[in-house]
């Protein structure tokens, strides 16, 4: 099995870990009616535990897949930030986020990113 | 004592202002007690005199800010005999991949019922906003609302006959696409209350042509009919218009009979100031306030008592 193969290399709980936000988004957002956290879950989680079960191929596409999504999220949410220190918009509830650990949360998320692009390898081979 | 009198003092000086300006005296128009706690209830709002002795609002617009806000409006709604609640929300954001970088919306709707003097699960939903813009002291908008509200609540309590609940509601984030008032509006919908009509009052403080017409959006038939019978009575221009930029839309969208009530948007007559620094407590005009108050207290009168 991939997975138990996975689970003997530290990488891998990274990559798990890195899936703990988006399971709390989505339940946050879940009990208020929202679908697109618990979408974007199932999305990339159902191939990837489809792929755990014997598809190599499959685990390497998804990982390379969650880094870039991760890599996007940073850039994006940096965008956002950028935005609002050009033109001040009067969205107070986006506004209070835009704080230090926003702006950590970005950094990790970018880091995270490049670096499960990068080395798919070392949570699938020896 | 010092900190007790300052607040004091700022509060006469601020209502010799504003008084001194009017031709028509209060006492003319409406109860001069409501006209004095509603000067008081602005003042605090806009921060022309501090809220107690160490706190102080300028702007409710940050979350810190909205609930020092909720605090005083809960305080002020049982010094009226009312048993406040709140209604805490979270809701999504405005385009839903948007929830998958941001945290959701969230804020309080303070409210309070005053219960019929009759069996009856009827409400009449009366209301306004209490955040302000950044920056925007929000004197008239939406201070001035809150008053209005505060003072039908003071004086619809006192009636011995009432063959409706009243539902006094302060709504948290309409700077914000109205949020506060669709979190409200869902609750509502959700529980199946039987909800006869819904006022919302916003902007009601500025009238700078001393003509105290105000404006009824939209002009919905059976509500519109209470307002003009009333406005006639009271000699006070009546305006129809369709705006929808206010809190009675989130009723309004969900079915509800729901209008606003505000200053004269249609002949230009409204406050300049408004999403302003400038839009501070001397701006008001308590005669028109008065005048607005007495409208929708006449009315929601006429609707609990027939």
């Amino acid at each position: 099995m991939i997975l138990q193969e996975m689970i003997k290399k530290p990488y891998s709980y990274l990559l798990f870990l890195s899936f703990i936000p988006l399971i709390f988004k989505s339940i946050n957002y879940l009990i208020i009616g929202s679908y697109a956290p618990v979408s974007l879950l199932l999305i990339i989680g159902i191939p990837l535990l489809y792929g755990l079960s014997n598809h190599k191929k499959w685990v390497k596409h998804i990982i390379k897949t969650w880094g870039v999504l991760l890599i996007l999220f940073g850039v994006f949410r940096f965008l956002i930030l950028l935005l609002f220190y050009l033109d001040p918009i009067n969205e107070i509830h986006i506004r209070e986020q835009l704080n230090f650990w926003f702006k950590l949360v970005n950094i990790i998320g970018i880091i995270l990113g490049v670096y499960f692009y990068r080395n798919v390898s070392k949570f699938l081979f020896q | 004592m010092k900190h007790t009198l300052k607040p004091l003092f700022i509060l006469i000086s601020c209502s010799f202002f504003s008084f001194s300006g009017n031709a028509q005296s209060f006492d003319s128009i409406f109860d001069k007690e409501i006209i004095s706690r509603q000067q008081e209830l602005i003042a605090k709002l806009t921060g022309q005199v501090p809220l107690n002795e160490i706190t102080s609002l300028a702007v409710r617009n940050s979350f810190k800010e909205r609930k020092l806000t909720v605090s005083f409006l809960v305080k002020s709604l049982k010094a009226i005999g009312l048993t406040p609640q709140k209604h805490n929300y979270r809701l999504s954001n405005e385009f839903f991949f948007l929830d998958l970088f941001f945290r959701p919306y969230r804020g309080t709707n303070v409210f309070a019922v005053i219960p019929a003097t009759i069996k009856t699960d009827e409400y009449i939903i009366l209301g306004g906003h209490y955040d302000s813009e950044p920056k925007a002291p929000g004197a008239d908008d939406n201070a001035s609302g809150i008053a209005l509200t505060y003072g039908v609540a003071y004086k619809i309590k006192q009636l011995k006959i009432r063959k409706k609940n009243i539902m006094i509601v302060f709504f948290d984030q309409e700077e914000e696409n109205e949020i506060g008032s669709k979190a409200f509006a869902k609750k509502i919908k959700r529980e199946g209350q039987n909800v006869h009509s819904v006022h919302i009052t916003d902007m009601v403080g500025w009238d700078k042509n001393n003509d105290y017409a105000v404006t009824l959006s939209p002009p919905i038939k059976n509500i519109k009919q209470i307002y003009s019978s009333t406005a006639n009575r009271l000699s006070i221009p009546l305006i129809d218009s369709k705006m929808m930029s206010s809190d009675h839309k989130s009723f309004y969208d969900l079915g509800f009979d729901a209008v606003l009530i505000s200053e004269d948007f249609k002949n230009k007559d409204y406050n300049p100031y408004y999403h302003t620094e400038k839009d501070q407590y001397n701006t008001i005009n308590f005669n028109y306030l008065a005048s607005n108050t007495r409208l929708v207290y006449e009315v929601i009168k006429h609707l609990i008592e027939n």
